[in-house]
């Protein structure tokens, strides 16, 4: 008895080899979709660097299908003692505790929980092509188009959405409009120094409409359209709001998560 | 499902309780624990932004345990709840509640059958440790079946296999492991040995492999490796008792596997480089420990050198999530407020580390304590040191003294991921001094003071800080505590105000009051605490600051 459990015993440890993985090259989806990475992230944040870094990678990869939103909210946005600026928002603040996120990096993709895991927010930023793939893999239920006109001498931006619908769709709809801005040069914590002159992008600077949303309608028929107009004045802020590098991420929601994101730069 | 699972447990219970009636009775026993936390805001420290503090003012959570023993069948099943409770995230809130363990054991003649929520280790948990810690959320039970195989009475063999527990859920990856430890005692040469060998496999499941293949389909060709999905540990284990010597020995093998590493580089999509990457290779742990114990004299030496040594039920998961195994910490257990402030977690990366213990008792009055601990990276690069003494001295049973010193390097950088701050350096002098008035009554008193280093003009860290605590004991049943830790000579992470400028020298009292009657322990305590590091047995994370009141229940029966 004793020889046949040691035998057992080593023959679950020594069974065959396995046959080596192979990675594979996946291609881009072919679908309309564009997906919405929020970014939790921080200047008081030593790992949020790489985040912010795998977020651009992510953009630069999937090359116009990545929209990124950086949120400086609560968690490690306290500016550090050589920041010139301080990032965080009312908004920000709103959309970072709704995910109630307890480490930094992070992101919310297309704001949708996906069947593995437990919240809104994935940690560990490698992971995040895996959601973005998977998110850019499916059609969009909604077509979106967002133009923005601006008066460079009034500072004012005319911002149009046009959402129209490719599925007949019976939940809520709300839109939500942010204006982001890049190339903001700080100071920024990383693992083993601060870096003063870090190119901060995407980060989120205002909202047109609510933190989560202004409401669009009650569901939507196959091909038609609603249209929202939103009209902001930029403000003047030394080294802050400058027009080039501001941009209009507009996202339609359900309950559910986003159904489609868009972006056009402010100022053609 | 789980609810299904606890029908049937309880179900189970019952039939052999109402068995035993006309039979022999079994026994039930369990515990329940609790705690509840009104959480007050107090933004000055720290105490806010979390719905807590901004909305729902109230968090809990609670454990009941219950247990029945029959005829060789050992039963039991745990309750656990929790709302609105910090403990899962300290910076929001959790509520779920639900079956947290079940499990069912018998013994049948040299077998044992045990399965559901399985707690166990093998060796000094190196290889694998399935076990609870609440105050760090952590509970890492296999959740699948286990049997054992007695020898004889000395030499036992086990197998188990099943899947991590993860809250009210499991890991996909499946986890198997078996293990043969013995006894044997060499009457002659006056010589014991306690021999073990382990091994521990872990196989992803395709899901979890699907992950790992998408995030490392966005590396680069340079710095791609090729996963696996079966990952195996060994170990092989001794503890030898030779008079006033115990020896225990044990060494570990990783197979190549991949991993995080935090500080390997490589280049991504557009030409950035980041610090962080999954990378793919073998690793090994060996510990040591001796111990001498004769006339008064106590000394321990301990040794371990860590290597490559992550194990995780999934590879993508961090913090303290998902870790299949246990590395002993290699640092003095400390229990006083301000010698625990700062606290390393264990490495499992790269870590070499020694510590030496060294206890006498010169009388039945006096004894002294030596405790030294050295801990580097396999580079050399320092992540801790501390240097700690006890000097114990019992006056009859009137009163008791127990003084020393503590001096710590910590590597702030590394163990708290903060950029750019020095090794902090502190020296904490304490005093810890019992009276006893009556048989009944009697009074503790400990003070500390913590000097840190400071970086030119300014304190490292949160400064110096005064500990001290008041501690009327009334025997049977009470004990009031009052304590304050005072920011004596605020640092540079010490709160400002916000008018002035000027750092703050902020006071955190507590005040607890504690009942006990028979098993079980009440207790209320008003806490504000500062923002720090909680370790237990080398496992720690970053606690935020409280400000509240807790409600405390512990029970027995």
């Amino acid at each position: 008895m004793k020889n046949y459990i040691i035998l057992g015993l080593l023959l679950c440890f020594f069974s065959c080899e396995e046959q080596m993985v192979v990675i594979p090259d996946i291609p881009i989806p072919a679908t309309d979709r564009i997906v919405l990475v929020e970014e939790m992230t921080g200047v008081d944040c030593p790992n949020c660097p790489k985040g912010s870094a795998i977020l651009n990678s992510l953009i630069a990869e999937f090359e116009g299908r990545v929209i990124g939103v950086g949120i400086h909210g609560d968690l490690l946005t306290k500016p550090i003692s050589s920041s010139l600026y301080d990032f965080r928002t009312t908004h920000s603040q709103q959309i970072e505790q709704s995910f109630g996120i307890f480490a930094k990096p992070c992101a919310v993709i297309n704001r949708t929980q996906f069947p593995d895991q437990g919240e809104l927010e994935i940690y560990g930023e490698d992971t995040w092509r895996n959601y973005v793939q998977s998110e850019l893999e499916s059609e969009p239920k909604v077509d979106l188009t967002v133009t923005a006109s601006l008066d460079e001498d009034t500072r004012t931006a005319n911002i149009s959405v046009n959402v129209t619908g490719r599925e007949a769709l019976t939940e809520n709809l709300k839109i939500s409009i942010v204006i982001t801005e890049g190339n903001i040069v700080d100071a920024q914590k990383d693992q083993s120094e601060i870096i003063e002159e870090y190119n901060h992008k995407h980060v989120l600077r205002t909202m047109l409409t609510n933190w989560d949303g202004d409401n669009l309608s009650q569901g939507i028929n196959v091909a038609q359209t609603l249209t929202k107009e939103y009209t902001f004045v930029v403000p003047e802020e030394d080294g802050l709001w400058k027009l080039a590098d501001l941009d209009i991420v507009a996202f339609v929601t359900d309950p559910d998560g986003v159904l489609q994101a868009a972006e056009v730069h402010l100022k053609e | 499902m789980i609810f299904k699972q606890c029908i049937a447990v309880l179900a189970f219970c019952l039939c052999f309780t109402m068995g035993t009636i006309a039979q022999e009775t079994g026994r039930f026993s369990g515990g329940f624990q609790s705690q509840a936390n009104f959480f007050l805001r107090d933004s000055l420290i720290g105490a806010a932004g979390i719905p807590q503090y901004d909305r729902q003012l109230f968090g809990a959570q609670s454990w009941l345990d219950l247990k029945y023993s029959y005829d060789g069948f050992d039963l039991g099943v745990r309750f656990d709840q929790f709302n609105n409770s910090n403990l899962r995230n300290p910076n929001f809130s959790f509520t779920d509640q639900g079956i947290g363990r079940w499990f069912i054991s018998k013994k049948i003649e040299k077998f044992g059958f045990t399965v559901g929520h399985i707690y166990d280790q093998i060796g000094s948990g190196i290889i694998y440790r399935a076990f609870e810690e609440r105050p760090l959320f952590i509970d890492n039970a296999l959740y699948g079946a286990r049997v054992t195989f007695d020898f004889n009475d000395d030499w036992q063999a086990k197998a188990f296999t099943g899947r991590q527990k993860l809250i009210f859920d499991a890991y996909e990856s499946v986890i198997k492991g078996a293990a043969i430890e013995g006894y044997h005692n060499f009457e002659e040469a006056g010589v014991t040995v306690a021999p073990g060998i382990g091994v521990v496999s872990r196989t992803l499941d395709d899901q979890t492999m699907e992950n790992v293949i998408g995030v490392l389909t966005g590396y680069l060709d340079s710095a791609r490796v090729k996963p696996v999905h079966n990952v195996y540990v060994g170990s092989v284990y001794n503890t030898l008792n030779a008079g006033k010597f115990v020896w225990y020995a044990e060494a570990a093998v990783k197979s190549s596997d991949l991993y995080n590493d935090p500080t390997a580089e490589r280049v991504i999509f557009g030409g950035e480089t980041v610090t962080g990457s999954f990378v793919k290779r073998p690793g090994s742990v060996l510990y040591s420990s001796i111990s001498y114990a004769a006339n008064g004299l106590g000394i321990t030496l301990e040794g371990k050198r860590t290597e490559a040594f992550n194990l995780r039920a999934d590879p993508t998961l961090q913090l303290n999530l998902g870790i299949i195994n246990f590395l002993p910490p290699m640092n003095r257990q400390n229990t006083y407020r301000l010698t625990t402030r700062y606290s390393p977690a264990t490495q499992d990366l790269s870590e070499m580390a020694f510590q030496a213990d060294v206890r006498y008792a010169i009388n039945r009055k006096t004894s002294i304590l030596v405790n030294a601990s050295n801990i580097t990276d396999l580079d050399g690069e320092l992540l801790f040191r501390e240097f700690f003494t006890e000097f114990n001295y019992k006056y009859k049973r009137d009163w008791q003294i127990k003084t020393g010193f503590q001096i710590q390097t910590y590597n702030q950088e590394v163990y708290e991921v903060k950029p750019e701050v020095p090794l902090v350096e502190t020296v904490v002098p304490y005093v810890d001094f019992l009276y006893r008035f009556t048989r009944k009554k009697s009074l503790r008193t400990e003070i500390q003071y913590m000097f840190i280093g400071d970086d030119g003009n300014t304190k490292q860290d949160y400064g110096d800080w005064l500990f001290a605590q008041l501690e009327y004991n009334l025997v049977p049943g009470w004990s009031f505590v009052v304590s304050d830790m005072f920011n004596a000579n605020p640092g540079k992470n010490s709160p400002v105000d916000t008018k002035t400028g000027e750092k703050l020298s902020l006071h955190y009292p507590r005040f607890d009051v504690f009942y006990t009657h028979a098993s079980n322990r009440f207790g209320l305590s008003y806490v504000k605490q500062v923002e720090g590091v909680v370790c237990t047995g080398g496992i720690c994370r970053l606690e935020p600051a409280f400000s509240g009141v807790q409600f405390t229940i512990s029970s027995v029966f």
